[in-house]
């Protein structure tokens, strides 16, 4: 019963996380996009929830029809997501254009220190593409 | 670029705009991570289109990707949000729409920006409580 309780605990904790890297990270992303101007005409960004992850997608797009035929190694196409693990454990999928990172983050550091890394990890690939 | 920003109304319009679908943006995963103003969901998906027209903000529950006018008839509980500036660039129109409640406000952009932002966040709140109701 114990268990079953820190169980749930530590399932929460990295929830709470989850939740907390889906706003700042959209925030940041249609801060940035909109600060460097990353797109022509169009855009497009997305969260799905499935489950307990989450997914954020971000395309540039010149027709609404391009959405369909959009390929997620292409470029103008980013796409992160965001799971839960057991043992307190997030892990981010970052890929930006091709460039790709990963990272597991623990739900007990502060949110702080979390969210930092993330937007990093983001900033440093949105660089490699030479668009910043 | 929203607007081919010809002269300081413009840019006005355009920067107010631009203020609203972030704040809006916010909000919404403010709400969503509490999870408690539409209810549990296991699957959604938040949309946000920038076109020429201006921001289309989407809140859609369903596994469904498509987004047009259908979506309406498959649930009540889709949340459209639309912001585009005015002709004249003195005013921003923006349209919330929850479930069949929809509520469609002006806003001056030479009112201070925390004003206008408090009246959308308003009328969305107005909206989910008539929606919940």
């Amino acid at each position: 019963m114990e268990k079953e309780v820190k169980s749930k605990e530590m399932q929460d904790t990295a929830n709470k996380l989850c939740k907390n890297i889906i706003a700042n990270v959209c925030s940041y992303l249609f801060t940035i996009i909109e600060l460097h101007k990353i797109y022509e005409k169009n855009y497009n960004l997305t969260v799905k929830k499935r489950g307990e992850s989450y997914i954020i997608c971000y395309n540039l797009l010149n027709s609404k029809k391009d959405k369909k035929d959009i390929k997620k190694d292409s470029k103008n196409y980013y796409e992160i997501t965001i799971r839960t693990l057991k043992n307190n454990r997030v892990l981010v999928n970052i890929n930006i254009d091709g460039y790709i990172d990963n990272l597991s983050l623990n739900a007990l550091s502060s949110d702080l220190v979390n969210m930092d890394k993330v937007i990093n990890a983001i900033k440093k690939l949105i660089e490699k593409t030479g668009k910043i | 670029m929203l607007i081919e920003i010809k002269d300081g109304k413009m840019a006005n319009a355009n920067s107010l705009c631009k203020l609203l679908a972030k704040e809006l943006c916010n909000y919404f995963y403010f709400i969503l991570a509490k999870e408690s103003e539409f209810g549990y969901e296991k699957e959604f998906t938040i949309t946000i289109d920038f076109n020429k027209l201006g921001w289309d903000i989407i809140y859609n529950p369903n596994n469904n990707n498509e987004i047009g006018k259908d979506l309406r008839k498959i649930s009540n509980y889709i949340c459209e949000i639309y912001i585009r500036p005015m002709d004249d660039y003195n005013s921003i129109l923006v349209t919330t729409a929850i479930g069949n409640f929809e509520d469609r406000i002006q806003l001056d952009v030479n009112d201070k920006e925390a004003k206008n932002i408090n009246k959308v966040m308003n009328s969305i709140q107005s909206l989910i409580d008539r929606y919940k109701q």
